[in-house]
């Protein structure tokens, strides 16, 4: 399972991707009118990481997405919902940077 | 300021009384115990009235705003207690579906666990006490400043409005959205701030709610300037 493949496509069903490199993307998300951009750094290694800590909250959540039931794509799907509450509750003027991380995300707001 | 306000009148009491001792120490035993009866009786009448001066002063004091779905429902003139229980009517919050806590959401300890059922809202969304990724305690966690902003001076605390912001959301969601690539579902509504003392409508926010669609559980849910984004 390629998990930045995975969480790219749970995050264009809510906005936009865009300036995609294997370090990181941005993130655009309408809200309320205007829009929120947020850069996001993570990688393929930092998101398999992040699945191996958060399988089981996946499971408990999310249950079995993907029909996958060792919770990983679920603990992925778990950080598409975080990624966009944070960008969504974000300053319409500002721009957010978000560091993905094993345990959760660092957040930076301009 | 009310114990101030007691204990000045007191004085103003003891001081009368004394002032007037003089006079009541000439009259006959039973003219001065009647008149010493009377003068307190009078101090403790003074101070109880004060008290509720003051307690009425505080109640002009808090606020008259409330979070509801439906404005229509607040009648201008209606106490703030009944506006709020009101809100929570209108959101569709049913008695039934409210924990025997004393608090909205309470029961979720440090040691809680994990998966115990905190409320069960409309379309069978459970929310449970979960942990930093789900549940309340991910919504603790994460929006408790944004649902506290929404409900400073106002007559309801961050939960009540989170509460009734779900509720409306989850019942009759103004945008709903699928998103099939982590089974989640996300609805939306608007909720409005009301002044209870003239009925008008001062502010508005809207709700979002993120819920798994396979396991019904609540993952967050958080005001927001916009609805749901994703094809519904």
């Amino acid at each position: 399972m390629n998990y930045y493949t995975l969480l790219l496509d749970m995050l264009r069903e809510i906005g936009t991707v865009d300036v995609e490199t294997a370090d990181g993307f941005s993130l655009v998300l309408p809200a309320g009118g205007s829009s929120v951009r947020a850069h996001v750094a993570v990688t393929e290694s930092t998101l398999a990481a992040y699945a191996d800590t958060n399988f089981a909250d996946g499971l408990a959540a999310l249950g079995f997405v993907k029909d996958d039931a060792t919770g990983r794509a679920a603990a992925i799907g778990l950080l598409a919902v975080h990624l966009e509450e944070t960008v969504a509750t974000s300053s319409h003027a500002g721009e957010v940077h978000i560091e993905v991380t094993p345990r959760g995300l660092s957040i930076t707001r301009c | 300021m009310k114990k101030r306000l007691k204990q000045t009148l007191a004085a103003v009491g003891v001081s009368a009384l004394i002032a007037f001792g003089g006079g009541v120490m000439r009259r006959p035993p039973w003219a001065r115990a009647t008149t010493v009866i009377l003068a307190i009786a009078v101090v403790l009448s003074t101070g109880t009235h004060a008290a509720a001066a003051a307690d009425s002063a505080s109640e002009d004091t808090v606020s008259s705003m409330v979070w509801t779905t439906d404005p229509s429902v607040i009648e201008p003139g209606m106490s703030a207690a009944d506006a709020s229980a009101a809100a929570l009517e209108a959101a569709g919050v049913s008695m039934a579906s409210v924990p025997a806590a004393p608090a909205t959401w309470g029961g979720c300890g440090v040691t809680t666990d994990p998966l115990k059922i905190v409320r069960t809202f409309p379309l069978s969304k459970l929310l449970r006490c979960g942990n930093a990724n789900y549940g309340y305690w991910h919504i603790y966690e994460r929006h408790r400043a944004n649902w506290e902003s929404k409900a400073a001076g106002t007559y309801q605390n961050w939960r009540d409005v989170a509460d009734i912001g779900m509720h409306a959301a989850l019942s009759n969601s103004a945008k709903t959205t699928y998103r099939a690539a982590n089974d989640t579902n996300c609805y939306s509504k608007r909720i409005y701030l009301v002044n209870v003392q003239t009925g008008q409508t001062v502010a508005d926010t809207i709700t979002r709610v993120v819920a798994g669609t396979r396991s019904n559980n609540v993952v967050t849910a958080f005001p927001s300037s916009g609805y749901c984004t994703g094809t519904e």
